[in-house]
């Protein structure tokens, strides 16, 4: 599948603007502040990796109204590939969905050889960025055209989880709210932009067509039944985040994709989704829970969820793709801190 | 040598996944999911982590609650594997 760049990484001098900020007057580039808000639009995050005064460099970025565009930026006098590493850990994108933009031809061909798997590119490409392949999902949704701010309200949450005593203190302060309920057609463009976007939490990879998938909403009654999760907290709305297919035969339920956003990754959501939709299949006559596994390069977690949430393998065929069963013994206890709606 | 091991497991969990500056208590009993200690992405992290600094591999069939829900069941899980791995090398 072709490649979707999550995350522009920026230089600033002669790239982001024309002229050296430590130097005296720098002179933004237009045709970069275009490139900007067409690709925050359409979801992509940008960031900083520069060399330079950060003090400067910020109130440069102040001055001309050019700071709202970038999360996490590094202004410092580290080598550009630690930065860059550093960037994409911090937002848990992986180096080949990491474009690089430079002026400067050793920086360039330093992140080639250091970081092969990010995308690097001249300063003089800027203004043809959102033309390039990787660089249009090809949806546009409600969660991609904020996915700036959202980034900025997870940043509330890390700083103020510092001053609670306790994990569950501060996942409870949160009151986390999951509404998982069947899909719409409305939200199909952020169901295939999840199937697309979502690798580690993804345990099939399965993607559908619109056609396919508007199909599958329609039929929900006596076809499989699609889910879509919804996530909100004290901090603000985080979107749809998960999508989840299960295809029933009587008393059998078999989960043929669980997808969920990497951004809301480390607050124990997951479980709380796998142990609503095993209690809503009970409630509805399901007997035999299943849940397919493809294994990727990038999915183990997926397998360890479902492991750790009481489900055994049972079998393995040839092309690497696996199921899982529920022991209902051993069913997932639901976190005290997400609220089911 | 379990005194030795669960120090080490509980520093890592103590510098990743707790609020930093506080000391908060983490019971070797506590169940690491149910507290919110770790969720799965914390796991994978936390495995890798394991792997590395007992030099030892976690098949992935051994990623069971049983074994992975506590320090303490982490700690004896880990003894084993690296008891395990020192009788391969010897043969």
């Amino acid at each position: 599948m072709e490649t979707l760049y999550k995350c522009v990484i920026w230089d600033l001098d002669n790239t982001l603007w024309n002229g050296i900020c430590l130097e005296g007057r720098v002179e933004p580039r237009d045709e970069v502040r275009r490139t900007l808000e067409v690709l925050r639009d359409r979801g992509v995050l940008h960031s900083i990796a520069s060399r330079g005064d950060e003090a400067v460099a910020r109130q440069t970025l102040e001055s001309y109204d050019l700071r709202k565009y970038f999360v996490e930026p590094k202004i410092n006098w580290l080598p550009k590939n630690t930065n860059i590493l550093d960037i994409a850990r911090t937002l848990n994108i992986s180096l080949d969905a990491v474009a690089f933009v430079d002026d400067d031809p050793f920086e360039r061909e330093q992140i080639s050889y250091m970081l092969p798997a990010v995308r690097v590119i001249e300063a003089g490409e800027a203004a043809a960025l959102p033309d390039l392949d990787g660089f249009n999902p090809g949806v546009l949704t409600a969660e991609a055209r904020t996915r700036t701010r959202l980034y900025e309200e997870e940043q509330g949450r890390q700083s103020a989880a510092a001053s609670y005593t306790s994990r569950e203190d501060f996942l409870l302060s949160c009151r986390m709210q999951l509404d998982l309920r069947p899909a719409t057609a409305g939200d199909a463009p952020r169901v295939m932009e999840l199937m697309q976007r979502t690798h580690q939490m993804n345990s099939t990879g399965l993607l559908l067509s619109e056609s396919a998938l508007l199909g599958i909403i329609r039929d929900s009654e006596e076809g499989p039944h699609l889910y879509v999760a919804e996530l909100s907290d004290r901090f603000g709305w985080c979107g749809i985040i998960g999508v989840f297919l299960a295809e029933v035969d009587g008393p059998q339920w078999q989960v043929a994709l669980f997808a969920m956003s990497c951004r809301v990754m480390g607050r124990g959501i997951e479980r709380a989704i796998i142990s609503e939709l095993v209690d809503r299949a009970t409630a509805r006559g399901c007997r035999h829970f299943r849940a397919l596994y493809h294994a990727t390069e990038r999915n183990r977690m997926m397998r360890t969820m479902f492991q750790m949430s009481g489900f055994r393998q049972q079998g393995m065929r040839d092309n690497g793709s696996t199921f899982f069963e529920l022991d209902f013994t051993q069913k997932p206890t639901r976190p005290s801190w997400v609220s089911v709606i | 040598m379990d005194t030795e091991i669960e120090a080490i497991l509980v520093t890592f969990i103590r510098e990743n996944c707790l609020p930093q500056k506080v000391q908060m208590t983490l019971g070797k009993e506590d169940n690491l999911f149910d507290t919110g200690t770790i969720d799965s992405a914390g796991l994978i992290h936390f495995i890798g982590f394991i792997e590395d600094r007992f030099n030892i591999v976690i098949p992935d069939e051994d990623l069971i609650p049983e074994k992975f829900t506590t320090i303490a069941s982490i700690t004896a899980y880990v003894r084993a594997r690296i008891h395990e791995s020192a009788i391969e090398s010897l043969r």
